[in-house]
């Protein structure tokens, strides 16, 4: 699943992006910003793998927000100029979309956003160990991600829910989002990220583990029920 | 020789419209086809006026007013429809509009202007109020918005395309024939033009 962040201050423009991805099950729009200062927000927020980014917003331009950006996601640019193709590629940018653009063009531009999610995911699977240290109570203490049963966001800080334990660490649900294997984790709220095999139960807008009733956030309601639907049996 | 020489020079001050503007709006339009918006037809429509006023009609140095302000009126919708619903537009049109002559695309650049660093950089309670009040020997143009005051800090105080509209009237009118006023206070842009109607010969 590509989750990717829509920012351009055009409604209508946003819209073209929004009805392409409804026809492409691997692409979920987790946001839509208006300018850039609400993009940079969000991706401290939440984790996107892909960005469509207007060039031509006020106040600040998409291609200064992206060269401010560190550690940015993938990057479409999205535009009805085409001077800037060059400028951008020089950033990095993994493709440039003409607005308008067809459905064809757009689902050409997903596929190589596929191919280098997927490759971004192996690297960091070689190199990924299966325990983080974190700080807590004056101590360096280690934590394997088989033994967390849910994270919880409090502000800067974090609480990692162990069976029978917990610890409380300076880091944020951002940071800690993108440590964590997303094979086995799922961002159910802008509170929680819970291992989905502990997963015991789900009630109307609530999961059950570990014997908590956690809340589902609205916004990652749909995504986390497709994600359960593929196992149910009915 | 003389002459030829203003030609040329006002031959490159013509306001054209920007073509991001043009490949903007019909991005716009491929949108509410997508959701088959009932609105479509009545904007593709609009912009092929507005294509046609730009490539042919204005070709001349004075054009009847009644396309100029038809014009104006296509190219507020067009813009309109760009923005979200939180900015509220006015456009005013007082007295009938006679059989005069006025300089093309002569308010065009104004009202760009005021979509451009207005609405958008606002995230709410942003307006734009463009009115025309006709005498019927005098015109009265006048565009106001609101904006967000960080946004000028780093931008020159007005663009080329404003410029280039009060060269424009320089060229084409004597100078108690027009009055422009440009005026910036706080978060308030406003433009004042008041314009001589030229008769038909």
């Amino acid at each position: 699943m590509i989750k990717a962040l829509i920012v351009d201050d055009e409604p209508l423009a946003q819209n073209v992006i929004i009805q392409f991805a409804k026809d492409i099950p691997n692409l979920e729009i987790i946001a839509t910003c208006n300018n850039a200062m609400a993009a940079s927000s969000e991706l401290q927020e939440s984790h996107a793998d892909l960005m469509f980014l207007d060039v031509n917003m006020p106040r600040l331009s998409g291609l200064d927000f992206l060269k401010n950006l560190s550690n940015p996601p993938l990057v479409i640019l999205t535009t009805a100029y085409t001077d800037y193709a060059l400028e951008g590629y020089e950033l990095n940018i993994l493709d440039y979309l003409k607005k308008p653009f067809s459905f064809e063009r757009f689902f050409k531009a997903i596929q190589k956003a596929e191919e280098q999610v997927a490759l971004r995911k192996a690297q960091s699977q070689d190199s990924e160990s299966d325990y983080i240290f974190i700080k807590a109570n004056k101590k360096a203490i280690r934590i394997s991600f088989d033994s967390i049963c849910y994270i919880e966001g409090l502000g800067d800080y974090i609480k990692i829910h162990l069976k029978g334990d917990h610890f409380v660490t300076n880091l944020s649900m951002k940071k800690m989002e993108d440590l964590l294997p997303t094979t086995d984790f799922y961002r159910t709220h802008k509170s929680f990220i819970i291992r989905l095999d502990q997963i015991q139960s789900i009630v109307g807008n609530q999961v059950e583990i570990n014997g908590k009733k956690l809340p589902i956030g609205s916004s990652y309601r749909q995504s986390f029920l497709d994600l359960i639907g593929k196992h149910f049996i009915k | 020789m003389e002459r030829e020489k203003l030609e040329a020079e006002l031959t490159s001050l013509k306001a054209q419209i920007n073509p991001h503007f043009l490949f903007n709006s019909l991005n716009n339009i491929y949108s509410l086809s997508l959701i088959n918006s009932p609105k479509t037809p009545e904007m593709i429509l609009k912009l092929s006026d507005l294509m046609r006023h730009v490539l042919y009609e204005s070709r001349e140095n004075f054009i009847p007013l009644e396309k100029e302000i038809n014009f104006t009126r296509n190219f507020i919708e067009l813009q309109r429809i760009r923005l979200s619903d939180k900015t509220t537009i006015n456009f005013e049109i007082e007295g009938a509009i006679p059989n005069k002559l006025i300089v093309p695309l002569i308010f065009e650049p104004f009202v760009d202007n005021a979509f451009k660093h207005g609405p958008k950089s606002l995230d709410e309670n942003a307006y734009i109020n463009i009115k025309i009040k006709i005498d019927p020997q005098w015109l009265f143009f006048e565009v106001e918005n609101n904006f967000e005051t960080i946004d000028y800090q780093s931008d020159k105080p007005y663009g080329i395309g404003l410029k280039n509209a009060q060269k424009r009237l320089e060229y084409l009118y004597e100078k108690d024939q027009y009055d422009l006023e440009i005026i910036k206070k706080e978060n308030i842009f406003k433009v004042q033009l008041q314009l001589q109607l030229k008769t038909i010969p």
